[in-house]
């Protein structure tokens, strides 16, 4: 997308479950910046089990999947829990809303990675594009892409790259972003990892959006890992070992994942 | 050429074609059969149903940053002729994850019977019973029309299940092998499901049990009036047997007695040792028990 071009036939994707909360994170920031509107809803039957409900953080959860228009001008954005049936109808039902009702031409969704580097290291953000032509501009976003990959024999993939290549087989142009987030961090939240986001999206579709309102939580995070460092010396010794790019046993990296969601959950 | 779901490679000239299909299961008893049988006689792919409407992609292929591919499980068709007779091959490498999805498959496969003027459909799956490992395993057929039955009483080492003491007539069979027969049958299709046994105390193992596959081969030679050749099978079935002989091996003495009176004692494998009915239901129910609680006996 050009500079001027209207941002509106961009669409922003992202998944509640991400790790790190980096696809509601990213949404904050849009909403904060934009104000979101709801523009549309896909209804959770067919796509979700309703005999229940789940208890995240103690709070019961719904599944919801809704389009958000940003004012006149900013991108399309879609915030939804992951399908758990009827995947292929659903992105098709995701898609076919995106295009007929908003008029949608490019597409983006906001995933992470989760990888053996400290909270205190700068994150990467890759991307996986549905067209070679979208290369030049995701690498203008400091985005790294250009790899080649292969899932090995039972390794699944994402519902992102699902979406991915359905919008190719439509003809619509995408890019799959994926951040990354120490592992550690996974099943909690990574500010810095969720602004890191921001800036390639803000990059890449002119955003302009102020970003200064995440460094409060990044500061937020990195002090509680500090006041964390500082009373465990086990947890201190496994990032100084990360630091160093030293890798952790599978034992370390355990116990260092749960000791800081322990800390970081503490209400 | 593409119908709704379908990818039609090209169109192969037949004439009331039969169809032989297996998806995964129990034991892989039925997909090994037909794989099988599929690979002997050579037959070639012509046709595949579009993965992505069923499935969840397993993986993606991803060239210089661009994603080019997605690797779905295949569902495909192949078609070969003996003689005058052709003959088709559905195989699928995973079986849709819930009921609709898999009704759906099911009405697909059938299409592509209809257009290509299918008479007969075959599935291969697996039938699990108090049998012992040692033993040759049975063939249960299951035909979806009653006026089958004359044709499955000339089949060899092959029961109804109205032969089956314990299953009086009645029964189910789960996922797509027994489903593409029902479907079938409301369309007027006669078609026959072929489940091979498999132990009770086997089924649990996530072991493929070609032994099982097999006793389907022999029937589907002597319905399509060949010899397969069933030598590939020998490794595969030599090397699940030293494996399922070490887990009895493992087992409480006390329960490898109470299996011990399921083993044949006839030469050919076929006979079991002399016990009732009755007797079979005990043992299977204590087997049951021995698993329920993880294999730790009481």
């Amino acid at each position: 997308m050009s500079p001027g071009e209207s941002q509106r036939s961009a669409l922003i994707v992202a998944w509640r479950q991400e790790p790190g909360a980096v696809g509601p994170d990213v949404v904050r920031s849009l909403r904060r910046h934009f104000g979101l509107d709801t523009a549309a809803e896909i209804e959770p039957t067919d796509f979700f089990s309703l005999e229940g409900v789940a208890i995240r953080n103690d709070v019961i959860q719904f599944p919801v999947s809704r389009f958000y228009t940003c004012g006149q001008s900013g991108p399309l954005v879609f915030l939804s829990d992951a399908p758990e049936a009827n995947h292929y109808e659903f992105l098709s039902k995701l898609l076919d809303t995106a295009t007929d009702r908003f008029g949608v031409t490019e597409l983006y969704t906001v995933g992470a990675v989760i990888s053996a580097i400290s909270h205190i290291s700068p994150r990467r953000v890759f991307g996986i594009v549905n067209r070679p032509e979208l290369i030049p501009r995701i690498l203008e976003s400091g985005v790294v892409t250009g790899m080649d990959y292969e899932t090995p024999h039972g390794g699944g993939t994402s519902i992102s790259n699902f979406l991915l290549w359905l919008a190719k087989v439509r003809g619509l142009a995408g890019c799959s972003l994926w951040v990354e987030i120490p592992f550690y961090l996974a099943a909690t939240v990574d500010p810095m990892a969720s602004k890191r986001m921001m800036e390639a999206l803000d990059k890449g579709l002119h955003l302009n959006v102020d970003l200064r309102a995440m460094d409060i939580p990044i500061a937020e995070t990195n002090q509680r890992l500090y006041e964390l460092r500082t009373q465990n010396k086990e947890v201190a010794r496994c990032l100084e070992l990360l630091e160093r790019g030293i890798m952790l046993s599978d034992e370390e990296s355990r116990t260092l994942a749960a000791e800081v969601i322990r800390f970081l959950h503490r209400r | 050429m593409t119908s709704k779901g379908l990818r039609i490679y090209h169109r192969p000239e037949l004439t009331a074609p039969e169809m032989i299909a297996a998806w995964p299961g129990i034991g892989n008893i039925g997909l090994i059969a037909v794989d099988t049988l599929r690979q002997t006689l050579h037959a070639e792919s012509f046709a595949e149903i579009e993965p992505w409407r069923f499935f969840f992609p397993r993986g993606i292929v991803v060239e210089k940053g661009e994603l080019t591919d997605l690797h779905f499980p295949r569902c495909r068709f192949f078609h070969t002729r003996i003689g005058q007779r052709d003959l088709i091959f559905f195989t699928g490498e995973e079986q849709p994850a819930n009921d609709r999805k898999s009704y759906e498959m099911a009405s697909l496969i059938l299409d592509l019977c209809a257009l290509l003027g299918c008479k007969r459909i075959y599935t291969a799956a697996a039938a699990v019973t108090g049998i012992h490992h040692t033993a040759k395993p049975r063939v249960w057929a299951v035909p979806n029309s009653e006026d089958l039955f004359p044709e499955i009483k000339q089949y060899p080492n092959t029961v109804l299940l109205s032969d089956l003491e314990d299953k009086g007539n009645g029964g189910n069979i789960t996922g797509l092998n027994g489903l593409l027969l029902g479907v079938a049958r409301s369309r007027g299709i006669r078609g026959i499901c072929l489940l091979g046994e498999i132990p009770v105390y086997v089924s649990g193992l996530l072991t493929p049990y070609p032994k099982a596959s097999r006793s389907i081969l022999e029937v589907f030679g002597h319905i399509l009036g060949i010899a397969p050749d069933l030598g590939r099978l020998d490794a595969l079935e030599q090397e699940v047997d030293q494996n399922i002989a070490q887990f009895y091996d493992l087992l409480p003495a006390e329960m490898r007695a109470r299996l011990d009176q399921l083993r044949p004692r006839s030469a050919s494998g076929e006979t079991p040792g002399g016990i009732t009915e009755d007797d079979k239901r005990k043992i299977l129910q204590d087997i049951e028990e021995y698993f329920k609680k993880g294999g730790k006996g009481d």
